[in-house]
Order: C-alpha cells, then sequence, then structure tokens
C-alpha cells in the first residue's frame, strides 16, 4: 500500500502548494505563473492513478454490491472471480496501450505544448500505475477469496483502512 | 447483437456483476470499439485514458474533496451546530431545524455529500436521541439534508456537468444551485417539524437554552468558509480552482489554530484520504471517457438520443421521463457517474427541446441528490445510519417521506425555472 498512497498524498500536497502560490504571486506581483498548469495537470494525473490504486486494495471504488450479498458461496466466488478479470482486462489494455502512447511520444520526441519537456516523461506514468493497479487487484481479490463474503466495503468511500 | 447493444448490454450486465462502475465503463467501451470499429482503435485506452483526466479545470475537484474533509476534520460541525441551537433556542423539532441548517452551511464547504452526513451525524445524532428524535429518523433527515451538498456550491458534480457540458459557467451553475439549494432544506423542514410536534419530540422545557453570544463567536470561523468560497468566485477574486485551494488552506487554518482539532502530524493523513477519495472520483472520469469515445464513434448516444426524441412531442412529458430515469440511476450510482453516462445523450435532447443547459444542469442534480439517500445504494444514508448505530432497513419509512419532499421541490423548480436562473443572470454570469 505504501508507495501509490505516498505518491497520491504527495501529489495532492503539491498541487496544493502550487495552486496558493498562484494566487498569492498573482495579487502580490504581476507576473504570471502559468507555466505551473503543466505541473498541476501531470500531478492530477499521478494522484487519480496512484490515488485510485489505493482505492482498488481498499474496496473504495464506487459499485453496485447488491448482487454479491444474495449469492451461495460457490457463485459468490465466481462472481468475484468475474470482477477481477473484468478490472485486470482493462488495465491491460490500458498497460499495453499506455506504453505504447508513451513509447510513441519517446519515438516522435514529441515535447509538451507548455514548458518543451519530453512527453513521454508524464506518459510513462500511465502504464507503470496501472500495472500496480492490477497487482492491488490481485491482492484484493486474494484476500477477499480467503476471507469470505460479508465484510464488503462497498461503495463507502471511508473507513476500512486496512494497510498491508 | 449490433454494436450499440454490446455497449450498453456489456455495461448493465458489469454494473449487475458487481464491477466498479469506472471499470465497467472502460470495459464496455472496449467491448464496444471490438464490436463495431477496426479493433486498432483499441489504442484510446491509452491516450484517452490520459488525455481525459489531464484537465486543468479537473484540479478543482481533488481540492475541493481536500477542503471538504478539512472542515469536516476541523471540527467546525459542532460550533455550527451550537450557534444553530442557540439562534433557534428549544422548542418542538427545535434540533431538527438545527441539523438542516447545520447540513446546509457544511454544504457551502464541501462538495459531495458523505462528507458533510458523517461530520454533522457525529454531532447531532447523540442529542437527537436525547431529546427523543428516533435514531432512524435522525439518520434519514441528516442524510437527505447532507445531498443538497451536490446542490449548494461549491458541488463536485456540477463541476463535471461544467466540463461535459459546452459552454456552461462554472460559476452560473454554482450560483444557480443555491436558491434550489435552500429550497430543498425549506421541503425537509416542513415534514420534519411537523413529525417532532405531532410524536412531540424535544421537550422544550427540558432543553438547555445556548447565550446566542459566546456561541456565535465560536462559530465565526466556520461561517465564514462558505462567504470566502462564494464572495470570492463572486468578486471574481478567486477562479474556481483558486478558491477550493484558498478554502481548503482556511481550513487546515481553523482547524490547527483555532479549533485546535486538527494536529499538523495529521495533515498527511488528510491529504492521504482526500487523495484516495480523489482516485475514485476521477478514475471514473478517467475510463468514462473511453464509454464516452466509443458511445460517440459508434453513433450510439446519437440513436438513443434520437430515439427518445421520437417517444413524445411534448418537451414536458420527456422532461418528466428523463427525471423519472436519472431518479432510478441514482438510486444506484453516484453523480459523477451519472453526469458522464447520460450527458452525451441528454444534451441533443436538451438541445431539441430549447431546455436551459443551467437549469437542466440544476434539476439532474437535485434528482441525484434525492438519490444518495435512497436505498439501495444510498451513500449518505450509509454513513449516517451507522453513525446512529440504525440498520439502514429502518429508516426505509422515514426516507418516503424526505423523497416525497424533495420532489415537491425538484416539480417546484421544474414549473419556475427562474428558482435556478434569477440568482445567476443578477449576478451577471452568461445564462
Amino acid at each position: 500500500m505504501r508507495p501509490e498512497s505516498w505518491l497520491a498524498a504527495l501529489a495532492l500536497g503539491l498541487i496544493g502548494i502550487i495552486s496558493l502560490a498562484n494566487v498569492v504571486v498573482r495579487y502580490a506581483t504581476d507576473a504570471s505563473f502559468a507555466f505551473t498548469e503543466e505541473f498541476s495537470v501531470f500531478l492530477l494525473v499521478l494522484l487519480t492513478l496512484a490515488g485510485a490504486s489505493v482505492a482498488i486494495r481498499r474496496q473504495a471504488h464506487i459499485r453496485i454490491a447488491l448482487l454479491e450479498d444474495v449469492l451461495p458461496l460457490p457463485l459468490w466466488r465466481l462472481v468475484v472471480i468475474v470482477q477481477t478479470l473484468a478490472v485486470l482486462v482493462v488495465l491491460g489494455l490500458v498497460v499495453w496501450f499506455g506504453g505504447t502512447f508513451a513509447l510513441e511520444e519517446y519515438q516522435w520526441d514529441s515535447l509538451s505544448p507548455g514548458l518543451g519537456l519530453p512527453n513521454w516523461w508524464y506518459v510513462i506514468w500511465l502504464p507503470i500505475l496501472a500495472l500496480a493497479m492490477a497487482w492491488r487487484q490481485l491482492q484484493q481479490c486474494v484476500e477477499r477469496l480467503s476471507q469470505g463474503p460479508g465484510q464488503n466495503a462497498s461503495s463507502e468511500h471511508k473507513e476500512s483502512d486496512h494497510e498491508s | 447483437m449490433s454494436p450499440d447493444l454490446w455497449l450498453l448490454a456489456s455495461f448493465a450486465a458489469l454494473l449487475i456483476l458487481g464491477v466498479p462502475v469506472a471499470f465497467a465503463l472502460g470495459l464496455s467501451g472496449a467491448v464496444g470499439i471490438v464490436a463495431g470499429l477496426p479493433v486498432s482503435m483499441l489504442a484510446t485506452l491509452g491516450t484517452n485514458t490520459y488525455n481525459s483526466i489531464a484537465k486543468y479545470p479537473l484540479i478543482a475537484i481533488p481540492l475541493f474533496i481536500l477542503t471538504g474533509l478539512v472542515f469536516e476534520r476541523a471540527g467546525v460541525a459542532a460550533r455550527l451546530v451550537r450557534f444553530a441551537q442557540a439562534l433557534i433556542g428549544p422548542r418542538h423539532g427545535g434540533l431538527a431545524l438545527v441539523a438542516v441548517l447545520v447540513c446546509l452551511i457544511m454544504g457551502g464547504m464541501s462538495g459531495s455529500g458523505p462528507a458533510d452526513a458523517a461530520a454533522v451525524a457525529m454531532v447531532m445524532i447523540p442529542s437527537m436521541t436525547r431529546a427523543g428524535y428516533p435514531r432512524a429518523f435522525s439518520a434519514t433527515l441528516i442524510a437527505a439534508s447532507a445531498s443538497t451538498a451536490i446542490l449548494i456550491p461549491p458541488s463536485i458534480a456540477l463541476i463535471l456537468y461544467s466540463i461535459v457540458v459546452p459552454g456552461v459557467d462554472l460559476r452560473a451553475l454554482f450560483a444557480a444551485g443555491l436558491i434550489p439549494g435552500l429550497l430543498v432544506g425549506v421541503a425537509l423542514l416542513l415534514p420534519a417539524w411537523f413529525l417532532s410536534r405531532r410524536y412531540r419530540w424535544e421537550d422544550p422545557t427540558q432543553v438547555e437554552r445556548i447565550a446566542l453570544g459566546p456561541a456565535f463567536r465560536a462559530a465565526i470561523p466556520a461561517l465564514l468558509a462558505p462567504v470566502i468560497i462564494l464572495g470570492g468566485l463572486r468578486s471574481g477574486l478567486f477562479t474556481p480552482t483558486e478558491a477550493a485551494v484558498v478554502a481548503a488552506a482556511y481550513g487546515l487554518c481553523v482547524g490547527l489554530f483555532i479549533t485546535l482539532e486538527l494536529k499538523l502530524s495529521q495533515v498527511w493523513e488528510l491529504l492521504r484520504e482526500a487523495a484516495v477519495i480523489s482516485g475514485v472520483v476521477m478514475l471514473i472520469i478517467a475510463l468514462a471517457g473511453i464509454f464516452a469515445w466509443a458511445g460517440t464513434m459508434l453513433g450510439t448516444f446519437r440513436h438513443l438520443a434520437e430515439w427518445l426524441i421520437t417517444l413524445s412531442d411534448s418537451g414536458t412529458t420527456l422532461l418528466i421521463l428523463v427525471m423519472v430515469a436519472v431518479l432510478i440511476a441514482g438510486m444506484l450510482l453516484d453523480a459523477v457517474s451519472i453526469y458522464l453516462i447520460l450527458m452525451p445523450v441528454l444534451i441533443p435532447v436538451m438541445q431539441h427541446f430549447g431546455w436551459h443547459p443551467v437549469w437542466f444542469g440544476i434539476l439532474l442534480a437535485m434528482n441525484i441528490a434525492i438519490g444518495q439517500f435512497t436505498p439501495p445504494v444510498a451513500v449518505n444514508l450509509m454513513v449516517t445510519s451507522s453513525v446512529a448505530g440504525v440498520r439502514l432497513e429502518k429508516t426505509v419509512g422515514w426516507a418516503m417521506v424526505f423523497v416525497v419532499a424533495m420532489l415537491a421541490a425538484l416539480a417546484v423548480v421544474m414549473l419556475f425555472p427562474e428558482l435556478a436562473l434569477w440568482l445567476p443572470r443578477v449576478l451577471g454570469y452568461a445564462v
């Protein structure tokens, strides 16, 4: 759990500091601080993917868990496995095509529109963190299967703060 | 099976199976692409996932989530409750009035219901129970009142609506939500007050009277938060993103130095918590991008919209149909997903009948708010009933009372669009 949770909090903290600095600088001086926009947007991507990864582990993603509550154990196991497969297919596609996207940006030497930095520096985080999400999904699935039904944290955002 | 059907049926099936909404959107998008488009177009799962979230206006979302959490932990709810109690005084239904009022003010600091619901329930339910209100009633009332957070600015759902629907000014939407939000507050209050009198909850002679002056002074820092957010936006001092970060910083200062309920060591924990909740919301936005792209490329949304328009020549009939559909969707899904899934279909319908986009967005938000405390999937009610220690089933009867009250408020805004559109126009936003 540590790395993504840490990364997500750091990204949000930096977004906050950059945005606040923006307000202060804009009112204290006439200087424009616009170049920070590119960093903030990148940090937002980082925050999203890392935060979503933690949420996978905690079963905090919003979903409709009504069916599970009424299924007998063998079917419940099957549904949990199907859910994991569905998530893994999406993440697999995101890793593959996100990786391709990053590779193309690298091969074409495309630069970011704002700061002129290599774009693949930003994009590469998509496949990396999607891979992390897939790992968390596997961990979560194994944990649920071994603990059995009944303790779904389903659509709740908070509580169950079990770190691994 | 047509590609349209593949897209929609696989989405429905994945949802029913309990796949998280975000992944159900991504996967059904992929299924739609495979069924009706060249397979190489799956590459959108790389580019679109990234580009859907790499947008500057979206930065306001995690910041407002952080603001909501900061205020929840900064102990402002307790101070607001004391102030509202002093203001209202002991009377039948007094605490119910306090609960609604505080939820409305908390809604002005955060952008989503569950955080408000938790903060207010934690403070109010013990004292409401002592005063004789049934726990299930208190839990439902607070859940319903906290659902106004998506109407009262700032609102994460409305931020998203302004991004999805072209040409809608977020500030106008924020202003438009205010009066309908207050109207919902009144609509909830009437049955709550009636029930309290009827069952003689809260005996006026047995409740202590609180001095107004000190209670007001203690509540000032909390009362200033909505003033900073709304005033800052109104005066053009801040953009929505800036208002969010200023409010979060202000909330941190209040918690660290004024109420002293936050410690510096907890700030990191708060950031982590806000980041995870943001991850949940933003991942839906990321993967809904694939669904929306597939639906647009396949023409599914256009077909659905055309079909909807043929259902009835009357705009009113169709509006009611849409409202019923959104109400049902709201019982199952969250506001962000509903806007992302439905708007591509509803935008052409909206344009066909000439519905005002700001007004329509507010109607949808009111409708989605109802779903936040209507079982089976009632995010707010889940939070408050767990605080109150009652089972969700016990709240259903009370929830129906408040659903009817909110539907009445919704009908009033449907009949009188000016309730939503007057304020933004007076404030000079483009509507």
